[in-house]
């Protein structure tokens, strides 16, 4: 590492070390305090829903407890000022010095990639109710232009178990919020009104986080038409979830390494295509890639591009507030997340453009 | 005869010969058809495949030509590029013999883009980086087209050699197909970085 990165990494390590421990003493009485407390407040609130409908002043104490919870919820955790301060003040500044040739951007998504891809089904976007993306880097290696981030998808399916319960729950109160209608002189007649327009509120909704990886865009170093397909064996049964064309897109194609055989079903328009693009080479990259990461890329190459996708729950550049921070040494993983994109590029020989497209 | 032992015989009559119309005729087209995708894929492959290898050798003459005159110390490789080619013309299509000959020729080509290394007035020319690059372009073609005969002659010849395969592939007169091995050169990365430079 150059004298001057070692002196910039070194000064920016002694204001991280700082804020890391200031950030760990907050985040411990946070934890005890507001957080505590904030449970507390939640839980509070949908005891008092229910004692509510029975006795309808306790919803004066439910509403002065959502106004504290939500005022709590104001309160900045310190783990994500941290990690706020780590993504979009000091990880750009050292890819700006260190890596210039690329681009931070802590909460980017390559959308358009993702689906001009095809890697994603058709249906998992209008499944996904969020789609994010995190840790987005953009740039050059070795002349070959590639984008990677990390993507989540989200949906928000209804948990009929829960509201099943919920509307038994409610069944079971029915008596009592019939006899506070019958008794009450009128005051009741605004709240429950206002329950019972909102039918949509008793379905219990769950975030389910249906998929997580890291999404790469590269420009390939062929010209070609079409689109070859290498889709993990163990995925294909997943087919609500990944490309829809993969079982239409043409012929299954043999690898002549068995063991990749196993552990892919690779479907072209056309074998001599996938031949020319799926080199003995390229073969031996992706196989580098599943036994360095121990896991399955997905390979889609496209017209003239390759975007890939490797289903995994890693986090790059997770932020560690246990670990100190004694010198530029620390930010050797973060370093080393960097070096891991370039090796995925590398592995896939994308840099050795034998002659340009044209 | 009475009716009866009628009757029973030709109900065992029927049993006899029902496996054949429901079990016997389906697996027989089953193998006909199986076997004729089977010889057209290799033909589709094939087709493929000779359409590259003409094209290298349209370029072969080119190349040969223009790099003639600098690479006066390469007499005998041009020898040997030509006769390949001129061997290759009146080879019988498919036949080993032409396999080995395409691919003695692919190793050749390789040494002399090799030797053309040491001969910086190549290597400063345009019009034959161009033509080198579209010759290394189309061995990468026939090596993928080459891969792709290979996949399709596997499969016939794992179809007709395994049993029951082999009794419906004589009966249909199918031939096992004949690989195209790959070269030295083929199996090898071309080291573009000290041919240019770069």
């Amino acid at each position: 590492m150059e004298e001057s990165h070692a002196g910039f990494l070194q000064e920016e390590a002694d204001k991280l070390e700082k804020r890391r421990a200031r950030a760990r003493t907050l985040q411990f009485f946070y934890r005890f305090t507001v957080g505590l407390l904030f449970k507390l407040l939640v839980a509070g609130i949908y005891v008092g829903i229910v004692i509510a409908i029975i006795f309808p002043p306790v919803g004066l104490y439910v509403l002065g407890a959502a106004l504290a919870a939500f005022l709590l919820s104001l309160v900045p955790v310190p783990i994500e000022r941290y990690e706020e301060y780590l993504k979009t003040n000091l990880l750009p500044e050292i890819f700006k010095r260190l890596y210039p040739e690329y681009t931070y951007d802590p909460e980017g998504l390559n959308m358009e990639s993702i689906k001009a891809s095809g890697i994603f089904n058709s249906s998992l976007f209008k499944k996904a109710e969020r789609i994010e993306g995190e840790d987005r880097v953009s740039g050059e290696i070795k002349g070959v232009k590639v984008d990677f981030n990390e993507v989540e998808f989200y949906s928000y399916p209804i948990n009929w178990g829960k509201t099943i319960g919920f509307i038994f729950l409610l069944i079971l109160l029915l008596p009592f919020i019939i006899w506070r209608l019958l008794t009450s002189d009128g005051d009741m007649s605004s709240d429950h009104g206002g329950s019972s327009s909102s039918s949509g509120g008793l379905l219990i909704r769950d975030e389910v986080k249906f998929y997580r990886g890291l999404f790469l865009h590269a420009d390939f170093h062929k010209k070609f038409h079409g689109s070859v397909y290498m889709m993990p064996k163990k995925l294909v049964k997943y087919g609500d979830r990944f490309s829809d064309e993969f079982s239409t897109s043409g012929r299954p194609i043999n690898l002549e390494n068995a063991q990749l055989n196993e552990l892919y079903q690779v479907t072209a328009p056309d074998p001599q295509l996938a031949y020319y693009l799926l080199s003995p080479k390229v073969l031996e990259s992706i196989f580098e890639i599943y036994q360095r990461e121990k896991a399955l890329p997905i390979v889609i190459l496209r017209d003239g591009q390759m975007y890939m996708t490797i289903p995994w729950q890693r986090d790059y550049f997770a932020v560690d507030l246990r670990t100190k921070i004694q010198g530029p040494e620390y930010f050797g993983k973060y370093l080393s997340e960097i070096e891991s994109f370039q090796k995925i590029v590398e592995h896939m020989a994308l840099d050795t453009r034998i002659w340009t497209k044209n | 005869m009475s009716k009866s032992t009628a009757q029973v015989l030709i109900f065992v009559f029927i049993l006899v010969t029902l496996p054949i119309f429901f079990i016997t005729i389906p697996v027989i087209i089953s193998y006909y058809n199986r076997i004729k995708r089977a010889n057209n894929n290799i033909d589709f492959s094939y087709g493929g495949m000779d359409v590259q290898l003409k094209k290298r050798a349209d370029l072969i003459p080119n190349l040969v030509s223009s790099v003639k005159t600098i690479m006066k110390h390469e007499t005998e490789l041009f020898e040997r590029i030509t006769s390949l080619r001129s061997g290759i013309a009146s080879a019988e299509e498919r036949s080993a013999e032409r396999f080995q000959m395409e691919g003695e020729l692919s190793s050749a080509m390789g040494a002399l883009n090799v030797s053309m290394e040491n001969y910086p007035e190549i290597k400063s020319n345009t019009n034959m980086l161009q033509l080198q690059r579209n010759l290394t372009e189309t061995e990468e073609q026939i090596s993928a087209a080459r891969r792709a005969y290979n996949s399709a002659v596997l499969n016939i010849n794992n179809m007709i050699t395994t049993f029951p395969g082999n009794i419906f592939g004589a009966a249909f007169d199918a031939k096992e197909g004949t690989y195209f091995q790959a070269t030295e050169g083929d199996t090898k990365n071309p080291n573009i970085g000290n041919l240019f430079g770069v």
